[in-house]
């Protein structure tokens, strides 16, 4: 029964279809969401110990899958939590917004996995085609039309990068005569000299540097951000780029032990661009989501910085740093969906003397905020300390030092939020609706972001652990 | 085989040297091919320019139409017409490409360790069962009512 959670999940994905043949069904769609993610969660939880490979070696369930499982699937109830009303999607098309989100979660726990690379490839495909179709959901309502312009960007960059790396995958099997991912690695360390083997491990790289948002790979993310609704952002910044780091970690793996060199050489690069290109483009937005979607870049960028190290240590340290995201980010848009009124982008502005309005989401926002700086004694503290201190002892000095001088940047145009929220006079902007949901929701990202941060050794252990079994 | 052999060579900077006379023949074959693919691209544009009437009244001084069929077009290329048939194109589509999924298992169902039993009838079932919700789902949504679809908000 190692295969239980995932058919749990695609009966549930099952009767979410039904219900969408219904009208007008979208609480009852929610709740299954939420029943769905809990379950699976549950079910990946009893399996963690379990290990196994399905469908001819194409699938592995192992310790390292089922952990990543169980943060999607939470991860997908706490997004349908934080934007339970779903203020900007259209009421017509609710049901089907769910069943997207769950077909999305679908891939991605697919993804984490595959073992094979025609099977990563279609388990990609899937959580991409749902989210494409998310982005054009939005209620044009509030005036906001800017959902078709994201949509469209995002499924031609989404295909170009899916083309580069099927382009990749090609040049695998035409190296090694395989697909399996064992097979690949073992295929592929005994001609680490070739450089046709750099380029195809780079070209299959470029579709999850797309998913995560990686520098040269980024061109979709500010207007995908700030077309797609409230809800729809909160998902696409979270849930989908932890499926990435976790697959990411397989790939680089392929290209060890031998000839590393020019892997470091290309992640280091692409961990220095991405974070410069973030930071100092987040520094002239005004709108919330974009400025958050440049900030992803520059995050994006330091999870590259555990991952040049190229050892466990690393990738245990990039995968502590990418779930401390998610929390983080997740913190940040409970207040985005809150302080929107009717589904509308949030400005900076729309913010002001939030700490009048609703005390408690301007704390959610300090405190997610402070974290996404680099500020003890919060996650993204701890997350960015260690990476450092890893690359450091890794010998990437000048790379220390670039992302040193990056997290002072990011300083700035984080704490400028929160100065508007806390400094400001709130003028005739309404008080914000503080509802049980957001107020549970809220404490328990808090806590957690705050917990993480003071004792990151649970989740190192565990992270750890699970990096042991891939490698 | 010995293709895939030479190829790998080839990758791994080995220089060849046996380049057989089967492989020259291949490379005959393929540039053959070259050439008659680009025919086909370029032929039509030679045949056009040699064959075609370029002084007569239909067709002087017609460039700038947006369709050259020999008529006057009348009014504006930017109307709105009747998507519906567009969905019912779309519809035909999704159950073509069920019919596209079914080959591959035709090819093999009476094969080897396919061959026979209940189970792959089943699956197979199953799977033709779950691409045709999206009919389903066309169906009860209303794509097969044809009416014309009025949108106010447009």
């Amino acid at each position: 029964m190692l295969f239980l959670p995932e058919l749990f999940l695609l009966g549930g994905s099952l009767i979410l279809f039904f219900i969408t043949l219904g009208d007008e069904k979208g609480a009852l769609a929610k709740n299954v969401t939420i029943a769905i993610g809990l379950g699976m969660a549950l079910l990946c939880y009893m399996s963690i110990d379990k290990q196994g490979t399905l469908f001819y070696t194409a699938y592995k369930v192992d310790y390292f899958s089922q952990f990543f499982k169980i943060i999607i699937s939470l991860g997908l109830v706490a997004v349908v939590i934080l934007t339970s009303d779903m203020k900007g999607i259209n009421a017509k098309v609710k049901p089907e917004y769910y069943l997207f989100m769950t077909l999305s979660c679908l891939g991605l726990v697919f993804l984490v996995s595959a073992n094979e690379l025609i099977t990563i490839f279609i388990s990609l495909e899937l959580s991409s085609y749902a989210l494409y179709l998310m982005v054009p959901m939005r209620d044009d309502a509030t005036g906001e039309i800017k959902q078709m312009e994201a949509a469209i960007k995002y499924i031609m960059f989404g295909v170009l990068s899916t083309g580069a790396m099927l382009f990749g995958t090609s040049y695998v099997y035409g190296l090694t005569g395989s697909t399996s991912l064992p097979e690949v690695v073992m295929a592929l360390s005994s001609m680490s000299d070739n450089p046709i083997s750099y380029l195809a491990v780079f070209l299959i790289l470029i579709g999850f540097f797309y998913k995560l948002a990686i520098f040269p790979f980024h061109f979709w993310v500010p207007d995908v951000y700030e077309g797609a609704a409230n809800a729809t952002t909160a998902f696409i910044a979270t849930v989908p780029k932890v499926g990435a780091v976790a697959i990411m970690v397989k790939i680089v793996l392929m290209a060890n032990p031998n000839g590393a060199d020019w892997l470091i050489l290309m992640l280091s690069i692409a961990a220095v661009s991405s974070m410069f290109y973030g930071n100092l483009s987040a520094l002239v937005q005004t709108d919330i989501k974009r400025m958050l979607g440049f900030s992803g870049i520059a995050h994006a960028g330091f999870i590259l910085v555990g991952m040049v190290t190229l050892d466990e240590l690393g990738f245990a340290r990039a995968m502590y740093y990418i779930i401390g995201y998610v929390l983080m980010n997740l913190a940040c848009f409970l207040v985005i969906c809150a302080v929107s009124q009717k589904g509308e982008n949030v400005s900076r502005d729309d913010l002001k003397g939030l700490y009048k309005r609703a005390p408690f989401l301007a704390l959610v926002l300090l405190v997610s905020m402070f974290a996404m700086a680099g500020i003890p004694p919060f996650v993204g503290f701890a997350g960015k300390f260690m990476l450092l201190i890893g690359a450091l002892k890794a010998g990437h000095l000048v790379l220390v030092i670039l992302a040193a001088i990056n997290t002072a940047i990011a300083i700035y145009y984080y704490l400028s939020v929160v100065r508007v929220a806390f400094t400001s006079d709130p003028g005739d902007r309404p008080d914000v609706e503080v509802r049980g949901s957001m107020w549970a929701m809220g404490l328990v990202l808090m806590a957690l972001i705050l917990y993480l941060g003071v004792a990151p050794d649970t989740l190192m252990a565990i992270t750890q652990k699970a990096v042991q079994v891939v490698m | 085989m010995e293709g895939e052999f030479q190829w790998r060579m080839f990758l791994k900077g080995v220089n060849v040297v046996d380049m057989s006379v089967t492989s020259i023949g291949d490379l005959l074959y393929v540039t053959l091919f070259f050439f008659g693919g680009l025919g086909f691209c370029l032929g039509p544009f030679l045949a056009v320019f040699l064959l075609s009437p370029k002084k007569t009244r239909n067709i002087d001084n017609k460039t700038g139409q947006f369709i050259e069929c020999g008529m006057e077009p009348i009014g504006s290329a930017w109307i709105r017409y009747g998507v519906v048939y567009y969905l019912y194109a779309l519809m035909f589509l999704a159950f073509d490409v069920d019919v596209l999924f079914l080959f591959p298992v035709a090819m093999a169902y009476n094969q080897g360790q396919f061959a026979g039993g209940m189970r792959d009838f089943i699956e197979v079932f199953i799977f033709v069962g779950i691409l045709s919700l999206a009919l389903v789902y066309a169906w009860k949504k209303g794509v097969f009512k044809w009416d014309r679809k009025v949108y106010q908000n447009q």
